[in-house]
């Protein structure tokens, strides 16, 4: 494992009707650093600007088409890493 | 003080380790060997499908044996339901959708291993199969298996001018099989519930703090209460980098409130790690008529499975190595490696750079004879020196003997014809048909963590008088993982020290992180670590002063810790451009095989090597690890693969997918140079990687010597030989 773990990740999960959630996991897709993270789970993996960036874009889109809730968790690796 | 140099047992002496006779004998613990009073026993329902939807899953048929526990789905994991080394994409359980034939499901405690296993077979399932991918070529172009698509990552490397032109072209495409890490010890552990609510994790492993945060993240737990200590593993090769039991055992037995034993058995080991990445490459190496390699242009295919983990890196190092230690100008490389539906691909001794060396050193051959040149001279012409550039732009600053390297395997003598026949004595040849074939090749890998990567590591050491005589105890996080870690650590303590007894005590997460053990950089790294805290005691002994060791340390032990940090890396850019790279290993092999050119069967008669170690810490150590990743190289040049069709595993069993035994390994003539890497502990090289590097291309190319096919692909069949 020779390459560094992301910078960040950020790991969300929307409440709201399909059309949110579609909204929001096409805005993820396109970018390049999205992952499945569990039921209706998403996890952003990347360097802090790229997943705050995407992060803006997904929260954006899932809002747009009706998400009502979303949880957000963002991490940082630990220093072990 | 002074240090006391003559004690036993130091740095430079082939130290006898402790586990060794263990071992043999029998009597060693591994972590399958783990106990605890009214424990119970893990199992873990797997997919037997490489691609399917989980319409639904009913438990209640499992949770109603008698003796069953617990019967645990993705519903169950309170924390992060994902993990991975690099990415976390791969499911702790699945929920919707599985992505490879094995892929974890749901997981049963019980009080018997077989009751566990009985449960987990009655655990219904609906599956709607899907069609798997499974041609990494097709992959690019297929429905994505992850949102962002099958592509994991591409690695694009110019170097020099990449539309350079030469008067002399060859190409080719190879291809490199998937190789099984094959370690004996299957996968196992026992985790026990704590009083705090946390957990204490006992585990073979290469990684113990990677390990602890991922478990705590997927717990929900904070680290701390993931406590990981190391037990007796049985081999890793990069297979344990990834987790495999680990938080199954966990929620197991936090949910049940009781100690969980998880061990694998032979087949379901094949299932519960990573192999060894599958290539395809397509090659073309341009030369001027002297000899003198003008460019190198490649394209290399890698297909990492269903889930990323270390397939990042792997795609890196290939790229980086691609190219092989030669002096090349210019260079165009293209890496890639995509998400299919066979099984996840991730670390394995050498990775990246055994796929690439396969494909190099053929091409080094291939022009070598369009030339008409000794292919021995060719490599020497275009050898990479200390102070050459690398396709990635970086400057070796390290030794670089590969002149040095091929003339001492080149000027070895000879073996003697052998009465000994391939395929062996009975009646499948009496010498008629057997031919002899010579081969040469030569590799080289990076050393440690690359671009950006600070792998550290952390060693405590103290020192106290026991029973009236100095006592060293040396206490890091450092996976003995069979390649003689504690015996180099007590070795670095007598050294630095003077003290000849020297206790290791157990690897675990209670000290800080370090590292890996893995890309040939445990000795590098945590070796460091321990000499950088051992000479930070004797400057503290010093201001005691002068005096008897006994009396200066009393009654007030001295207790450090320090951190080793290698020299700092850096990513590459956009044009693969980037001092990635901490330093480099190298070596040089010669193969002499007899082969039955009608039957196709392979007599490997001897191996002669020679690799630079920059400081034998233990020179019997190293004897063992080159001789040891021969003996992998071996494998991969003519039996090991694991035979995936449609997806699914066919040869999960040491019954069917053949490794190297005793009577297979040749004797190895070695030659160690000793030329100090100026930035290392001791001027120390990793030593694990580079015998498995290119001892695979000269093996085939001993073969190709002796038939005349053309031998694209490894492992060697007897089919391509005979040329059916």
């Amino acid at each position: 494992m020779p390459v560094p773990p992301a910078e960040l990740s950020a790991h969300f999960s929307i409440a709201g009707p399909g059309e949110a959630l579609e909204a929001a996991r096409a805005a993820a897709s396109s970018s390049g650093i999205a992952h499945e993270a569990g039921p209706g789970e998403t996890l952003l993996g990347g360097s802090r600007a790229d997943v705050l960036g995407t992060l803006g874009v997904v929260l954006s889109a899932a809002l747009d088409a009706g998400a009502y809730r979303i949880d957000v968790r963002l991490e940082a690796p630990t220093e072990s890493r | 003080m002074s240090v006391e140099t003559t004690v036993r047992g130091g740095v430079g002496e082939s130290v006898r380790r402790p586990d060794g006779i263990p071992k043999v004998k029998g009597d060693f613990a591994y972590s399958s060997d783990l106990w605890a009073d009214g424990m119970l026993w893990g199992a873990t329902l797997r997919s037997p499908h490489p691609r399917a939807r989980i319409r639904e899953l009913n438990i209640a048929p499992a949770l109603a044996i008698r003796g069953v526990h617990a019967v645990l789905t993705h519903e169950d994991v309170p924390g992060r339901k994902v993990y991975g080394l690099e990415i976390p994409d791969q499911p702790v359980l699945a929920w919707d959708q599985v992505r490879y034939q094995g892929e974890a499901v749901a997981i049963v405690a019980a009080d018997h291993p077989e009751t566990a296993r009985h449960a987990a077979a009655r655990i219904e399932v609906d599956y709607e199969v899907l069609e798997p991918i499974t041609d990494p070529e097709l992959a690019f172009d297929a429905d994505p298996l992850h949102p962002s698509g099958n592509l994991l990552r591409h690695v694009h490397i110019e170097h020099g001018d990449p539309e350079a032109t030469a008067e002399v072209v060859v190409t080719g495409d190879y291809e490199v099989g998937m190789q099984d890490q094959a370690f004996l010890g299957p996968e196992s552990g026992l985790a026990v519930p704590a009083e705090d609510g946390g957990v204490d994790l006992f585990v073979s492993t290469q990684w113990l703090h990677v390990d602890r945060d991922q478990v705590a993240a997927s717990l929900d737990l904070p680290p701390a209460k993931v406590r990981i200590t190391l037990s007796g593993v049985g081999g890793a090769f990069g297979a344990r980098e990834d987790l495999s039991m680990q938080v199954h055992a966990c929620l197991l037995a936090l949910h049940t409130g009781k100690p969980v034993k998880m061990m694998y058995g032979r087949e379901e080991s094949f299932f519960g790690h990573v192999h060894r990445h599958p290539a395809r490459m397509h090659y073309e190496h341009g030369a001027t008529r002297d000899g003198d390699l003008v460019y190198v242009k490649c394209r290399i295919l890698l297909d990492g499975g269903a889930y990323a983990s270390s397939s990042t890196a792997v795609c890196s190092n290939a790229a980086s190595f691609a190219c092989g230690p030669y002096d090349v100008p210019n260079a165009l490389i293209d890496s890639y490696v995509v998400y299919t539906d066979n099984p996840p691909c991730g670390a394995m001794r050498g990775f990246g750079a055994v796929q690439t060396c396969f494909a190099h050193e053929a091409q080094m051959d291939k022009l070598a004879a369009t030339l008409e040149i000794d292919p021995v001279e060719l490599r020497r012409r275009n050898a990479l020196a200390e102070g050459g550039t690398i396709p990635t732009g970086a400057t070796i600053r390290c030794p670089a003997p590969v002149v040095e390297l091929l003339d001492s395997v080149s000027a070895r003598p000879l073996p003697p014809p052998s009465t000994a026949m391939p395929g062996g004595h009975s009646n499948t040849t009496h010498g008629e048909g057997v031919r002899r074939g010579i081969g040469y090749a030569v590799g080289y890998k990076n050393v440690g963590y690359s671009e950006g990567f600070d792998d550290y590591s952390t060693a405590r050491v103290r020192l106290s008088v026991a029973g009236g005589e100095p006592l060293a105890e040396v206490h890091t996080a450092a996976a003995e993982v069979g390649q003689g870690l504690v015996t180099v650590q007590e070795q670095i303590a007598r050294h630095e020290l003077g003290v000849e007894r020297v206790l290791v005590l157990p690897a675990d997460t209670q000290v800080g992180s370090a590292g890996s053990s893995s890309a040939s950089r445990q000795t590098y790294m945590t070796g460091g670590a321990v000499k950088l805290a051992c000479e930070a005691i004797r400057e503290e002994l010093e201001r005691r002063g002068p005096g008897e060791l006994a009396d200066l340390i009393g009654d007030d032990p001295i207790d450090i810790t320090r951190e080793h940090h290698h020299r700092p890396t850096f990513p590459l850019d956009a044009k693969g451009q980037g001092d990635a790279h901490v330093t480099f290993a190298f070596a040089a092999h010669r193969a002499v095989v007899d082969v039955d050119i009608e039957l196709g069967l392979v007599r490997v008669v001897e191996i002669a090597t020679a690799q630079d170690v920059g400081k034998a810490i233990n020179p019997q150590a190293v004897e063992g690890q080159i001789e040891g990743g021969i003996a992998q190289g071996l494998g991969l040049a003519l039996m090991e693969e694991i035979q995936v069709v449609g997806g699914e595993v066919r040869n999960a069993s040491f019954t069917d997918y053949l490794i190297p035994t005793v009577l297979d390994m040749p004797p190895v003539e070695l030659d160690v140079l000793e030329l100090a890497d100026p930035g290392a502990p001791y001027g120390l090289r990793g030593v694990g990687e580079p015998p498995t590097i290119s001892s695979t291309p000269a093996i085939v190319a001993a073969l190709r010597a002796a038939t005349g096919a053309e031998l694209r692909r490894v492992p060697v069949r007897p089919d391509h030989i005979v040329g059916i």
